[in-house]
């Protein structure tokens, strides 16, 4: 176990990783490692606007894989979901990158990417429009199911996200996005 | 009507409300898990205070805002039109901090779907 932490560690620090979380998110935990993620990054001198895209992000993405995590409670699948959530900040060449992944169904995949596909596609303008559009009718409809997050992260996003499913087995894969501010 | 206010926390803002002096402020960052059930009883109040009052000055000093909270203050501006356009005195407020950006795009994207104009005031960092 000793060298399975250590390498690990080292794994991180090769992949510029400076700060992660796997686990089961809660609302007080998202808080917490929130305000830990914003004081290591005034620390660092980075600045306001970079630390309010990434907090923004870190948020949104944890309570994502929290709601989703929820949603399978009382399901068969929800083993299979539970504490499957990672956060991870990592430093590039082109800003900090802000990395989440949770196993999700295979069935819930289309939806999700036609979604992801979408805003990708989308230029600044558009994404206004968008956000717009879809939270007028998330509003209107009383539903959260439209992908506003999604479309918030990526207009704070200095880059286009990418996004990755990496098939576990027939029933679930695992999701990725990386988000750049 | 008797003034009501909450103190803030973490993902909560600090909200008073002030009916004497037609007064509702809003300060900190909202991130809670249920917005909804955060924003609910002040949609009670404004209700009730729009029976009997004409106007009203709404102070926004919000740093972050996640999309369920945006969905409860689209809600609450929806109801502050719906009141301006029956003649109701209503100013709206929106600080923010030059260096932050995410909370002047915020309330630029509020503003778009409303008649009521936005004052953007900039404050100085505090830091």
């Amino acid at each position: 176990m000793e060298n399975a932490i250590y390498m690990l560690q080292k794994k991180l620090r090769q992949s510029n990783i400076e700060f992660i979380f796997s686990g089961t998110f809660s609302q007080g935990l998202i808080e917490e490692l929130g305000m830990a993620l914003k004081q290591r990054m005034q620390l660092q001198q980075v600045k306001k606007r970079q630390i309010s895209s990434a907090f923004f992000t870190f948020v949104e993405q944890t309570q994502n894989i929290k709601q989703y995590e929820v949603s399978k409670e009382n399901t068969e699948d929800f083993l299979a979901i539970v504490g499957s959530g990672v956060i991870a900040i990592s430093k590039t060449d082109s800003g900090y990158c802000v990395n989440s992944g949770n196993t999700i169904l295979n069935r819930d995949i289309s939806r999700l990417k036609e979604k992801l596909d979408k805003i990708i596609s989308m230029n600044d303008e558009a994404l206004t429009n968008y956000f717009r559009e879809v939270s007028r009718r998330e509003v209107d409809m009383n539903s959260g199911r439209g992908g506003l997050g999604l479309i918030q992260i990526a207009r704070k996003a200095t880059k286009k996200i990418e996004y990755n499913f990496e098939k576990i087995d027939d029933s679930y894969s695992y999701y990725t996005l990386t988000v750049t501010v | 009507m008797n003034n009501f206010m909450v103190e803030s926390t973490k993902s909560t803002p600090y909200v008073e409300f002030n009916p004497e002096n037609n007064e509702l402020i809003f300060k900190g960052e909202s991130y809670p898990e249920n917005a909804y059930s955060f924003y609910e009883p002040i949609y009670k109040l404004i209700d009730e205070y729009f029976i009997n009052f004409q106007k009203l000055t709404v102070d926004f000093q919000l740093s972050y805002i996640n999309t369920s909270s945006i969905k409860c203050l689209i809600i609450l501006f929806d109801k502050f039109n719906t009141n301006y356009k029956n003649g109701k005195d209503i100013i709206i407020n929106w600080y923010y901090d030059e260096d932050n950006g995410f909370d002047y795009d915020m309330g630029q994207d509020f503003k778009m779907d409303i008649d009521i104009p936005f004052n953007f005031i900039e404050i100085n960092d505090e830091e």
